[in-house]
């Protein structure tokens, strides 16, 4: 042990460096600037995949110029989100290791570290949401339920600091802080792999057990033949590679993958200008073409979203040719094709979830401020059903105001004509967690200033 | 000091509050005249917000012309007479020189001439307008990265006579013939007509509804129901309950009429019989009206504005001549200015019912006070005079800011429903802007820190010293204002929508904020810089905060297009610039400093990594 303890300080001294501190920062500070300027050409979920959460990444010189400048089309490597993240961690979690002393000693020592302990667990259990109602919709005032949640995060922050103050005295403010940043890039770690989002477009008088993801596609392949029960193969638009050939036991044929357009628009097959062919064979593809588009822009103050198309070959088992499709998400009906004698139905959809519950539109509303397009409030009137809990509820879902229900949360996020809804359903267990660590950076950041207030002060006066 | 001497300390603030008291006065009609005035206190939506017609009338009238009145025969009127003339489709709406186009190009298709101030009539280019159509439409067929500066003038000169179009179809007096086929006729026509502007843009809503079941109606679509109204009733068809004339719209008809013939008894009468109805019926949400028209005569940010060159040049002067009494009658004249920003700021609280904060224009004139408050807090704290400097310079910056963004129109709109959370504007939108002041402020001290470093001899130890801790300490404010109130965003969009943090420019500029200052303070513990290099740091904070507060609005258009000679983009490359050569400057070796002689002896840097200083140690 006498002799590990010098060790692990050696290895651990210069991860602890500030300079490494105050260079990731630098490092982190030219990501977001450049993953910023490069929405003005890609989707955000684009830029947030290829630039933030991931390793490394590769920037073209472009973007830093306006776009009517020609610039050489150099690319730079740089550091991705995750490795400045871990990075930032590691060097953080060293720096407390090497330098934040403990400056108390047996007893109090002891009694500090209980206290912390105490504290970490409170907080750990606010985080998995205790104080809060299992099964409900929001209610109240968006300011009180926020001020809530806020408090909480206060609560746990105070006790942390007891402990921290006992522990590091006049360090305590900072730990706290650290303590806080830490949380939330773990709660952004956590959001980035296990955070789901998709969406539930409802018309009125509809029940809905499923939601779609329009960040990702799938291309389902459907055996109707059951009226009952659709039977339904999903192939994720992430293996809809360009040239490869998507085979599976469950698959009825074999799909090639002729071309996949991120966004894309369709045009009339029959006014096609020359030299331009057709690839499709068969289905709806035949009187109309698709063509790709540039992905939606994260700057584009009307934002929209991208509709993907794809080109499609199918084998049969045999090598035999069964026709080229074109499949789009931009028009909803399915396309039919026969194989082996049986009829299988195709379509490029966004990704579908289904949900143990369901949820019935019973009304939407939809109003606007006076001689404007601007909307003033909508909400829809929804009713919630689960068996398994023998849950059946009106619930009214609106601006600001969700239902939060079995881990998920519905939003009032946009809407299709005056009769539709479309609720965005968001899955993250960690959201509480950047109102706990909200307050504990602040109660931390306060304590550290107010002790520096304190020695000012106290200079001043004895000068 | 001498006791005469003394006297400034008190006069010059009073002086500068006489002249701010002679302000207030609100505007009256003439004995005898039209009473435009009070016809400019009734109400009006425009944008889905209740305002008097005065102030529908001076944002239009900034938006057509940059200014909040005009000229006729070389006399300043108010703005009022020109709506009132626009909207009654009196003779004189074509004459008023109101149209300012300043692109040399578009100005030769209307076939102008250049002419100062570059403002024109109606009666100058109307003859024209066919040929400007034509260019128009060649304009709006070009992709957006495509449009130069010509065409965005065209673009925007199309819009400002929509605008003008609009404010003069709404308020059309409609002329119905009497008989059978003629009514019908008409009826049909101007029902078409009124539909077609309706669907193209929004008009003023000049009619207030009776009751809860009613809407506001420009006046052309209540005078036409009223005619409808009155047709029925002589035919003696049934009349449902609610299908009695319009109380308001009779007084209206007579009102535009007689404004167009020049009749003044007939407009006076005519308005008061309409106050009156108002007075006994009156309308939701038009009690602020009469505050809101004081408000628009009283025009406290630009007397604010005018009030911080004095305070600046005062400051300068208490430099120059080291005058403790200068120095001290600045202090007291920014506090008059300080307060009539905060009234003005609370008038607009009081007007919107919103928080301070719910657009650009308002984040300007915000962070204008957080500055000059700061500024006045810190004077207090060590009266060496650079409060002052700071606040009075950064007092006018921010009012200069906000009076270029007023002129797009209305700075009280109203919110999209996503973002009509009162609770969140009042917090997270504080808090940010707060952040924003501090790092501006820090900024500014570095900048007086650098150059009186290096083209004056004043940089005493003393004053480093002084200076080098407030930067600090303003610093370590901005980052707990920028961090909590850029997390509170994060938790509003939670909540909204169920995303923390979702990477979008917006919240990205507001990061980088944090992660800057954050930044300067961890550079400064490690010991890689100290007072000198945090100074050079604070001017990269005023970059960072620019790009966050105008720069990422800009990529949507700007980065696309026509960019960089757009205004704003410009404006911030200029000031982007100007912070570079600062920093550059402050990077000079301190050996040519003026001050070097006097500065504080540089002590040889910590080695990094030493024990951190404990937090007692500013």
């Amino acid at each position: 042990m006498a002799n590990q303890r010098p060790l692990l300080f050696t290895l651990l001294k210069p991860l602890a460096s500030l300079r490494l501190t105050v260079a990731m920062m630098a490092i982190s500070i030219f990501l977001v600037f450049a993953g910023t300027v490069a929405q003005v050409d890609k989707g955000i979920w684009t830029v947030v995949d290829e630039h933030f959460r991931c390793y490394f990444t590769w920037f073209h010189l472009r973007i830093f110029f306006p776009r009517s400048m020609s610039v050489p089309d150099i690319a730079f490597p740089y550091l991705g989100g995750y490795t400045i993240g871990i990075v930032l961690l590691a060097n953080l979690l060293a720096a407390h290791a090497v330098r934040f002393k403990m400056r108390a000693r047996g007893a109090t020592l002891a009694l500090g570290l209980i206290v912390l302990a105490g504290a970490s667990v409170f907080t750990w259990l606010l985080i998995q949401g205790m104080f809060t109602k299992d099964v409900a919709a929001t209610e109240g005032d968006a300011s009180l339920r926020v001020l809530w949640r806020l408090i909480k995060g206060t609560g746990a922050a105070v006790a942390l600091l007891a402990g921290c103050l006992i522990v590091f005295r006049k360090r305590a403010g900072i730990v706290l802080v650290h303590g806080g940043v830490i949380l939330l890039l773990i709660a952004e770690f956590y959001t980035g792999y296990r955070a789901t989002e998709s969406q539930m477009r409802i018309p009125e008088g509809v029940t809905r057990t499923w939601t779609y993801d329009q960040r990702s596609m799938e291309l389902a392949v459907i055996d109707p033949s059951d009226p009952a029960t659709e039977r339904v193969i999903a192939i994720p638009s992430s293996r809809l590679k360009p040239g490869k050939t998507v085979r599976h036991e469950s698959l009825p044929c074999d799909i090639e993958v002729l071309d996949f357009m991120r966004n894309s628009t369709v045009v009339d097959a029959s006014k096609l200008p020359e030299g331009v062919t057709n690839p499709a064979t068969k289905g709806m593809g035949v009187d109309a073409m698709a063509i790709v588009r540039p992905q939606v822009s994260g700057t584009d103050p009307n934002q929209t979203s991208d509709r993907p198309s794809a080109y499609v070959r199918l084998r049969a088992d045999d090598g035999s040719d069964l026709g080229t499709f074109m499949l789009t998400s931009i028009f909803l009906e399915r396309q039919k094709v026969e194989i082996d004698g049986k009829q299988w139905e195709l379509s490029l959809r966004p990704k579908r979830t289904y949900k143990p519950y369901s949820i019935e539109l019973l009304d939407f509303v939809h109003d606007v401020y006076v001689g404007t397009d601007r909307p003033k409030d909508f909400s829809s009137y929804i009713r919630l059903r689960d068996p398994r809990r023998d849950i059946d509820r009106e619930v009214r879902i609106w601006m600001n105001n969700p239902l939060r229900y079995d881990g998920e949360t519905f939003y009032q996020s946009s809407y299709d004509g005056s009769k539709t809804t479309v609720l965005q359903v968001v899955r993250n267990d960690s959201w509480m967690i950047p109102y706990v660590s909200c307050m504990i950076v602040l109660v931390g950041l306060m304590t550290h200033f107010g002790f520096t207030l304190q020695g000012f002060l106290k200079r001043r006066a004895a000068s | 000091m001498k006791y005469s001497h003394k006297i400034w300390i008190v006069l010059i603030p009073v002086i500068a509050l006489a002249w701010v008291a002679s302000k207030a006065r609100p505007e009256t009609d003439a004995e005898g005249a039209m009473r435009v005035h009070e016809f400019g206190k009734l109400p009006v939506v425009f944008h889905g917000r209740v305002k008097p017609y005065d102030t529908l009338a001076r944002n239009s009238l900034v938006i057509l012309s940059d200014k909040q009145t005009f000229e006729v025969d070389g006399e300043k009127r108010p703005a009022i007479e020109w709506l009132l003339d626009t909207i009654s489709d009196s003779p004189a709406m074509l004459t008023h020189r109101v149209f300012r186009i300043t692109n040399l190009q578009l100005l030769e298709i209307l076939g102008l001439e250049r002419r100062k101030g570059f403002r024109y009539a109606y009666e100058e280019f109307g003859d024209r307008l066919q040929k400007f159509q034509e260019q128009y439409n060649q304009v709006r067929e070009l992709h957006p990265s495509q449009r130069d500066a010509y065409a965005s003038q065209v673009l925007e000169f199309a819009e400002k006579l929509s605008l003008f179009r609009n404010l003069g179809d709404s308020h059309l007096v409609p002329r119905i013939r009497e008989d059978d086929a003629g009514f019908a006729q008409d009826m049909t026509n101007y029902g078409g007509f009124l539909r077609q502007i309706k669907s193209g843009s929004f008009l003023p809503h000049g009619v207030p509804p009776r009751n809860a079941d009613e809407e506001w109606k420009p006046f052309l679509e209540a005078a036409l129901i009223d005619k409808i109204t009155e047709r029925s009733r002589e035919m003696g068809a049934e009349l449902q309950a609610d299908s009695t004339p319009h109380a308001a719209v009779g007084p209206m008809t007579r009102m535009l009429s007689a404004r167009k013939s020049g009749n003044v008894t007939a407009f006076n009468t005519a308005l008061g019989e309409y106050q009156n109805w108002l007075a006994a019926n009156p309308p939701e949400d038009t009690s602020r009206l009469a505050y809101e028209s004081f408000y628009n005569t009283f025009q406290p940010f630009y007397l604010a504005l005018v009030l911080y060159v004095f305070a600046a040049v005062l400051s300068c002067f208490s430099w120059l001549f080291a005058g403790p009494v200068l120095r001290r009658s600045a202090f007291w004249l920014l506090i008059v200015s300080f307060g009539v920003h905060i009234f003005a700021i609370t008038s607009r609280i009081i007007i919107s019912g919103y928080p301070p904060v719910t657009n650009l224009y308002g984040s300007a004139i915000f962070i204008g006070a957080g500055c000059v408050g700061l500024g006045l807090l810190l004077e207090r704290l060590y009266p060496l005079g650079m409060g002052n400097i700071v606040a009075a310079v950064t007092g006018f910056l921010t009012l200069l800011i906000a009076h270029f963004l007023s002129l797009d129109g209305d700075t009280l709109e109203m919110m999209q429903a996503v973002l009509d959370t009162k609770f969140w504007l009042a917090t997270h939108v504080i808090t940010v802007t707060l952040g924003y002041t501090a790092t501006y402020f820090a900024g500014g001290l570095a900048i007086l820190y650098l150059l009186r470093g290096i083209f004056t001899k004043t940089l005493t130890r003393q004053v480093a010293t002084s200076l080098g801790k407030m930067i600090y300490g303003v610093i370590a404010f901005a980052l707990l204002l920028s961090f909590v109130g850029t997390v509170l965003g994060g938790l509003w969009a939670d909540d909204s929508w169920g995303r923390f943090w979702g990477w979008d420019p917006k919240e990205n500029g507001a990061l980088i904020i944090v992660l800057w200052n954050a930044l300067v303070l961890h550079a400064r513990w490690a010991g890689l810089v100290r007072t000198r290099g945090v100074a050079v740091l604070a001017v990269g904070g005023n970059i960072v905060t620019s790009w966050s507060w105008f720069g990422v609005n800009q990529l949507g258009v700007g980065m696309h297009s026509y960019g960089f000679i757009d205004s704003v983009a410009f404006w911030l490359i200029l000031f982007v610039a100007s912070q570079l050569a600062i920093i550059g400057l402050g990077l000079l070796p301190r050996s040519i400093w003026r001050s070097q002689k006097n500065a504080v002896a540089v002590p040889p840097a910590p080695p990094a990594d030493a024990e951190l200083p404990e937090p007692t140690e500013a």
